[in-house]
């Protein structure tokens, strides 16, 4: 058996942006053309649900954009190995609100903008949350003996060495979707009561495993 | 060797393709504003000034029963709390016409129908009448016109025009408001955006150790009412805060200059009332106010009795006053003089310059002698009754070496706060006074003086009940 010293090292960068702006569908109840006809017209998804969603140039909420890994493996000729890999991961954003985008974001009741809708803070509320960057270090090894026939042995891992927090991704509240509302939401002391939600990573895991082979 | 610079600069291509689409985080897209002016289709818009007219026609409330707008621009901002539930519109950015006041029963309505904003009103089933006496626009029907239902407002009561200008308020002088005399029609001055140049509070309210707030005094009810005056005339308005205003507790500046607002009046429609959107819209910051030279005692007065009084009851005539020591003089030369007058069995000292055709009238009144030595505190009291006024041109003044001729003795005002009276009618009698004159001693000349002219300044002055106290 020989010692074997292995160093590794990968990385990935990519950029997945919407590149136009689609069509959103809503349906409803209440879309009537003339509220005060006395005729409900009932779910009028050709004239009245239809919305083009601004989304060009969002991105495409799916993990880390960019990953990149540095580690190594030592082997030893007895029969043990261990292998350290630190993991560094950023530019993940969270999945945007499409109902935010549209022009009902903007629109009073009556079909004009508020009249407080201020394009620079709009664009600072509907500016795409950007995932904070994580380090993941990971620690696995290994040791096996023989004895007579048969052969002994355990590997364990341990995950998320440093016990980071960290988010792997989230998606924007639709519930809250209009200018006023959103100027109340995000601008609340102790963070919105309608915010984003978010996956979270798990901190520290063990992994231990014993095995016979016979 | 070809091949392989072919594959670099297939690498090299990739590359640059792979670089330059890349996107910055902010060049995100947000939704386009698309703004669209209301579709009033065929329906006739009317104008302020046009149901202004309807009101006049009909001297009484006009109920419409068909669909027609009411266009104008919103001039009243209740975000503040001192308009509530109700919007104020007129019929031009600048120089406005006519204004009408909108009962809404909805809170707030600046988040809608904000400063500057057209909006139009659907009239039907709408009444126009004079509430709190000025034009308004309600639920008909009733004793008062009530306030529009809320839930209207979500249909299409009122449409937004996508019209949002600058108001240019209108300048006009205090000394143009007439005095009410309870007339319906005089509405027109009011329910429009103006500015009073070259005003100041009263000196009653914001002078001296204890300034008053705009509406945060404990006998504030309802509203805050204050003295504004004007510096080029001297007429007044009152100045009209509610006490659910946000700014009901700021003290008022003390200084002179413009306020800009609205001319409404009170509850009960007979007095003019000014009322501000917000304290931004008060700018009397020029520490030099313009109030009178008077001349004011601080020794501590009142409590005592009347130890000069005189009713003019004891005279025919008003020679006979004269010959009692009073001294009637017109030292402009003209025939205007006081006269005895007398109504319900009173007699009173009067004065007119009406018809007398007199470009210039200065007449004095002059009391006889006072002694003064033998009392401490002392206070003067008078009544005056102020009738077809066009001026506010009586003044009191007193002197030490009057000697009987008003030409050579030194004067100096007292602060007699005279009524205004109504232009076109009697007033009524009104207490003056007291006005603390303490501090004088030895013997002392009261006088009133007439400053009128013939035709501009005529207004006629009643004086009765003139009392001086003393302990």
């Amino acid at each position: 058996m020989l010692t074997t010293f292995k160093l590794k090292a990968a990385a990935t960068i990519g950029q997945n942006i919407y590149t136009n702006n689609p069509d959103l569908y809503l349906a409803g109840d209440d879309f009537d053309e003339n509220p005060n006809d006395g005729i409900t017209d009932g779910n009028d998804i050709p004239t009245q649900g239809i919305r083009k969603v601004a989304l060009e140039n969002y991105h495409v909420s799916g993990g880390p954009e960019r990953a990149y890994q540095i580690g190594f493996e030592y082997r030893d000729p007895n029969f043990w190995w261990v292998g350290v890999t630190t993991n560094y991961f950023s530019n993940a954003y969270v999945d945007v609100s499409n109902l935010r985008r549209t022009s009902d974001f903007y629109t009073d009741t009556d079909g004009l903008p508020y009249n407080d809708y201020d394009e620079d803070v709009a664009r600072g509320l509907l500016k795409q949350e950007q995932l904070d960057d994580y380090f993941l270090v990971n620690i696995i090894g290994g040791k096996s003996w023989k004895v007579k026939d048969y052969y002994l042995g355990f590997f364990a891992s341990i995950n998320n060495v440093l016990d980071q927090k960290y988010k792997t991704g989230g998606f924007e509240d639709s519930r809250r979707a209009s200018y006023r509302q959103q100027v109340e939401e995000q601008g609340r002391e102790n963070g919105p009561v309608f915010g984003s939600r978010y996956f979270l990573g798990s901190g520290t895991t063990y992994y231990l495993n014993l095995y016979v082979r016979f | 060797m070809k091949t392989l610079n072919f594959y670099k600069l297939i690498i090299l291509f990739f590359a640059v393709t792979m670089i330059s689409s890349c996107v910055k985080d902010d060049d995100y897209d947000t939704p386009n504003i698309v703004v669209v002016e209301p579709d009033l289709g065929d329906t006739p818009v009317i104008t302020v000034d046009n149901i202004a007219s309807a009101w006049e026609q009909e001297q009484g409330n006009v109920t419409f029963e068909t669909k027609q707008y009411l266009e104008g621009y919103v001039i009243s901002n209740d975000e503040f709390g001192n308009f509530f539930e109700e919007i104020i519109i007129q019929d031009n950015l600048e120089n406005p016409t006519a204004g009408i006041r909108v009962l809404i029963d909805e809170n707030p309505l600046f988040t809608r129908f904000e400063i500057g904003r057209k909006i139009y009103i659907n009239l039907k089933d709408l009444t126009v009448g004079i509430s709190n006496g000025v034009l308004s626009l309600g639920i008909g029907g009733g004793t008062y016109l009530e306030a529009i239902p809320a839930p209207r407002l979500d249909g299409d009561l009122i449409l937004r025009s996508t019209e949002v200008g600058t108001l240019v308020p209108l300048e006009i002088n205090l000394s143009d408001l007439p005095a009410l005399e309870f007339d319906e029609s005089e509405f027109r001055l009011t329910n429009r955006l103006l500015i009073l140049n070259n005003v100041q509070f009263n000196r009653n309210d914001v002078l001296g150790e204890n300034p008053l707030t705009y509406a945060g005094e404990g006998n504030d009810e309802f509203d805050g009412e204050r003295i504004l005056e004007s510096c080029d005339s001297g007429s007044t308005v009152v100045f009209s805060t509610s006490t659910f205003a946000d700014f009901k507790s700021v003290t008022m500046p003390s200084g002179r200059g413009s306020v800009t607002g609205i001319l409404t009046k009170n509850f009960f429609g007979d007095t003019f009332n000014f009322v501000i959107n917000n304290i931004s819209d008060v700018n009397l910051d020029n520490e030099d106010r313009c109030d009178p030279d008077f001349f004011l005692c601080t020794t501590p007065s009142g409590g005592g009795a009347s130890f000069y009084e005189e009713d003019f009851e004891a005279y025919g005539s008003f020679s006979d006053a004269e010959s009692a020591g009073w001294t009637n003089v017109n030292v402009s030369g003209g025939g205007t003089e006081w006269e005895l007058g007398n109504y319900d069995n009173s007699n009173y000292a009067q004065i007119s310059g009406f018809s007398s055709g007199e470009d210039e009238i200065n007449v004095w009144l002059v009391s006889p002698s006072i002694n003064m030595d033998d009392t401490t505190g002392e206070e003067l009291l008078f009544d005056v009754q102020s009738n077809y006024d066009n001026g506010n041109i009586l003044t009191v003044l007193f002197s030490s070496n009057f000697t009987g001729d008003v030409t050579t003795a030194t004067w100096q005002s007292l602060d007699a706060a005279i009524p205004n009276g109504p232009s076109g009618g009697f007033g009524n009698f009104e207490a003056v006074g007291p006005i603390n004159i303490s501090c004088l001693d030895g013997t002392i000349n009261i006088a009133f003086l007439y400053e009128g002219s013939d035709p501009s300044a005529t207004t006629r002055y009643h004086v009765d009940n003139f009392n001086v106290t003393g302990n």
